[in-house]
């Protein structure tokens, strides 16, 4: 099944920590994205890889395509048009000023190689960033939820 | 350690910023730190890291730092060799010593030093004769050294923070460990996943609170009512564990007596609270099975310091929770050594080992250790009274190693002219900070990386730190540089190899009698005491008696003060500072950190909306905010988070401490950082 990046935005603290991490791992640029509303909740916004995507289907040159889990950028293709950051609908296609061209999220696909996790899960200091499939979130989230509402509602066995 | 993947080469090492003590790997190539690796098996982050941990590398490399010993003549920095700058120092304090005294010397050690450096560091102070050796420790968790070793014998954290997630209830008091600790927090959220309830204390709105069940946005300074309060509650509805009062502690009845006057109706009024908030907290607090306190420089920087770190102290000892899993009471600290430099004697009162200098027997034990007659058998000054002493014109010289003063000791115009009063200051450090600036002498230490010894983590956790690149060429670890000039004053100090150094420290510090490098090197390294080279540390302090004389815990009976400064007409507001997730202390690494800065640049005042209506004030432009001792100009940040007479400044950017005040804390003379009275006004033309 398709893995992706889940955030629990309950956990997340808007520390940076993934942004930073990030940044370090892609030459300066942040596919990771924490956005603070009210001061009081952080949201941190990645690319879904989404499938289909609306990035590659706005793409003029086919430089963006969904490859396995991913929606990869063939930089000999890319035109840095910008059409792609019209088309996605959560701002997490990037523009790489340097080389002009567009960047996104690859799951940091070196590391992965390595059999390492993307850095930006290894090092939320919040646990709250997670990579799998979604079954395997769903059910960590399932888990939780199981014990929070048998706090709030015991079931009357005469023990506790 | 060192392992290979996709043929990196990773060297392991501690992070050099906070207390909790991360490891990671830095990816090592030609000698330079080039990537990182999370280190999913360390025992206190499991691979997490903080933004600034994250960044920490860029420090080893950074364009800014000191390359070469420079002096100040006429105001112009000019390089000199080591020989030449070490002579200078030599030179400059034997004389002052000859024509005053060595008492009219200061040494301000290091908290983000090894172990081995600040315990050769504070002998050198020592052997010349005086004890007028302090460190940052005195301006963060002072009052924990004091406070709780008066209640629990030992000065420290007792339980490891993944204890944390074994408890069922944390109450965090004057601790935003979501911004500061932040590897801390992922065992907060274990607790959590178990159905633990999180309560947070504390007078601001702040990313931990985001965390709680309960908050409890408090006056600031009224600590001691909230946790006498509490206290009050629990005795009175039968919730304390009598067994564990009656069995393991002293003083039961006078603590009780002393707290019977906080009612929840009393303590409301003093803390801005509601009576059921209270009473709610310490139901939740004194009902769990295994409950812990987490505490941090809220608590600490108050005239009444070591009076909130005993009512923290009361609460734990009340309801037994001390001495096991989950169970126990944090104090987190903020630098990656401050733990071992107070366990190291960089203290005015104690020796190594928490020996106080005014014990015969004790100070005749580290006296025979270093073959001399007589060490000096009276408290030296602390960090603000060296700084008043310089005033005064009886401290003539200071050498300063890797603190920033001007940038982090309350009411920063009076360091200033402390520090321009003498007739010699030296300081040694990686960058020029702005203490460096008005420095005489400039000497370039090299970096956590790029030299190797110990560092003590907030939960007491010796870690070895290898070497894993080398220092920029004329740069020289601080271990070298306080050898050299103790050579040339004739002092025979120890090895240049912090191996050795740590062979002493096993004699002179009985808690790491059993700590080598070789242990200190394993993943987690060990807790002390660890009293043997076959004695396992202990990650749990207090499981069958306390370090206390009697064995017993001690309640200590301890009152509510207002702070010193109270509101008034001229400066209606409180201001209260603290730290940013982005920022670390006096910002001389991460104001320098291009992923920090780029996020966060300019200092930023937190006022909440019905105050900037009074006074004026708009969202986004400039304010001026003044106390008796200065003024400051920053970006408004019109916000909820802080109550209405309430106003917040973190403490990383420079100036912010001309503001604060320095009254201290009369035992433990921390200052009163978290309290003082302050203006604001609109900045610019009338």
């Amino acid at each position: 099944m398709k893995k992706q990046i889940y955030a629990e935005f309950e956990r997340c603290m808007n520390c940076s920590a993934c942004e930073v991490a990030c940044q370090r791992e892609n030459g300066g640029l942040s596919f990771i994205n924490v956005i603070l509303i009210a001061d009081q909740f952080a949201v941190p916004l990645t690319c879904r890889q989404c499938d289909p995507a609306p990035c590659a289907m706005a793409c003029p040159t086919q430089a963006l395509s969904i490859s396995g889990d991913e929606v990869t950028l063939d930089a000999e293709k890319c035109n840095g048009c910008t059409l792609c950051q019209f088309a996605c609908p959560f701002g997490m296609m990037n523009y790489n000023p340097e080389s002009k061209l567009a960047a996104n999220c690859n799951l940091c696909d070196k590391r992965r190689k390595d059999g390492q996790d993307p850095a930006c899960i290894l090092t939320c200091p919040s646990s709250a960033l997670h990579y799998g499939d979604y079954a395997s979130y769903t059910s960590k989230e399932r888990r939780r939820a199981s014990a929070q509402i048998l706090r709030a509602q015991p079931p009357k066995r005469g023990v506790v | 350690m060192e392992f290979t993947m996709s043929n990196k080469e990773l060297k392991s090492t501690v992070c050099p910023y906070c207390g909790v003590g991360c490891g990671f790997y830095v990816h090592v190539q030609d000698d330079r730190a080039v990537g990182l690796e999370y280190m999913t098996d360390h025992p206190v982050c499991n691979g997490r890291l903080c933004a600034k941990g994250n960044a920490a590398m860029d420090i080893i490399h950074h364009s800014d730092r000191l390359k070469s010993p420079m002096k100040k003549t006429g105001g112009r920095w000019e390089r000199v060799s080591w020989d030449e700058a070490l002579d200078t120092v030599a030179h400059k304090l034997q004389s002052i010593n000859q024509k005053q005294s060595a008492d009219a010397i200061a040494f301000l050690a290091s908290a983000k030093c090894t172990n081995e450096e600040n315990y050769v560091f504070q002998k050198l102070a020592r052997l010349m004769g005086t004890n007028n050796v302090d460190h940052c420790a005195r301006l963060c968790h002072s009052p924990t050294v004091v406070g709780l070793a008066r209640a629990l014998g030992s000065g420290a954290m007792t339980n490891p923070l993944s204890d944390l997630a074994l408890s069922d209830c944390v109450l965090i008091i004057g601790s935003n460990l979501a911004e500061n600790h932040a590897p801390a927090l992922h065992w907060i959220w274990a607790a959590k996943d178990q159905g633990a309830d999180i309560i947070v204390a504390d007078p601001r709105l702040t990313p931990t609170v985001w965390a709680a069940d309960e908050f409890l946005q408090l006056k600031p300074g009224s600590d001691i009512a909230l946790l006498n309060g509490m206290a009050q509650v629990i005795i009175t509805e039968g919730l304390a564990d009598k067994d564990f009062i009656a069995r393991r502690t002293n003083g039961f009845n006078q603590m009780a007596a002393s707290v019977m006057v906080y009612t929840p109706e009393k303590v409301a009024a003093l803390t801005g609270l509601q009576a059921k908030q209270i009473i709610k907290a310490a139901r939740t607090y004194a009902k769990a099975g295994a409950a812990t306190i987490v505490y941090c420089m809220g608590i600490t920087q108050h005239t009444v310091g070591s009076d909130n770190v005993a009512a923290c102290a009361n609460l734990a000892l009340l309801t037994g929770n001390i001495g096991r899993p989950g169970a126990g009471v944090m104090p987190l600290r903020g630098q990656n050594n401050v733990q071992g430099a107070c366990d190291m004697g960089a203290l005015p009162g104690v020796l190594p080992g928490y020996a106080a200098v005014i014990d015969d027997d004790l100070r005749s034990q580290i006296a025979a250790l270093w073959g001399v007659e007589n060490l000096p058998t009276e408290d030296g000054l602390t960090v603000v009274e060296m700084m008043q002493a310089a005033k005064d014109g009886r401290i003539k010289a200071m050498w300063i190693m890797g603190e920033d003063p001007v940038n982090s000791d309350p009411n920063a115009k009076k360091v200033q002219a402390a520090l321009s009063a003498l007739e010699f200051l030296v300081v040694q450090d990686i960058f020029l900070t702005d203490t460096a600036q008005m420095a005489d002498l400039v000497l370039p230490a090299a970096s956590w990386a790029e030299k190797s010894g110990t560092f003590t983590n907030t939960e007491r956790r010796v870690q070895w730190c290898d070497q894993i690149v080398s220092p920029p060429e004329d740069v020289k670890p601080d271990l070298w540089i306080i050898n050299e000039i103790g050579n040339r004053m004739g002092l025979q100090l120890g090895s240049n190899e912090a191996e050795a150094v740590l062979a002493e420290i096993n004699t002179a510090v009985p808690a790491y009698a059993g700590i080598n490098r070789q242990r200190a090197t394993k993943r987690g390294g060990v807790h002390w005491p660890c009293l043997a080279e076959d004695h396992p540390g202990t990650p749990i302090l207090h499981t069958e008696c306390f370090t206390t004389a009697s064995g017993k815990g001690q309640f200590l009976a301890v009152g509510f003060k207002p702070p010193v400064e109270t509101v008034n007409h001229d400066y209606p507001l409180v201001l209260t500072t603290g730290r940013l997730a982005l920022h670390y202390n006096s910002g001389s690494m991460t104001r320098r950190t291009i992923q920090m800065t780029e996020r966060i640049s300019r200092l930023r005042v937190e006022i909440h909306p019905d105050d900037a209506a009074q006074f004026n004030i708009e969202n986004g432009a400039l304010t001026r905010v003044t106390t008796a001792r200065g003024e400051i100009t920053a970006e408004t940040h019109l916000t909820a988070t802080v109550e209405p007479g309430v106003i917040f400044l973190p403490f990383h950017f420079p100036g912010v401490n001309e503001l604060t005040i320095d009254a201290l804390d009369s035992e433990a003379k921390i200052p009163a950082f978290k309290v003082c009275a302050c203006r604001v006004e609109k900045e610019g033309p009338e």
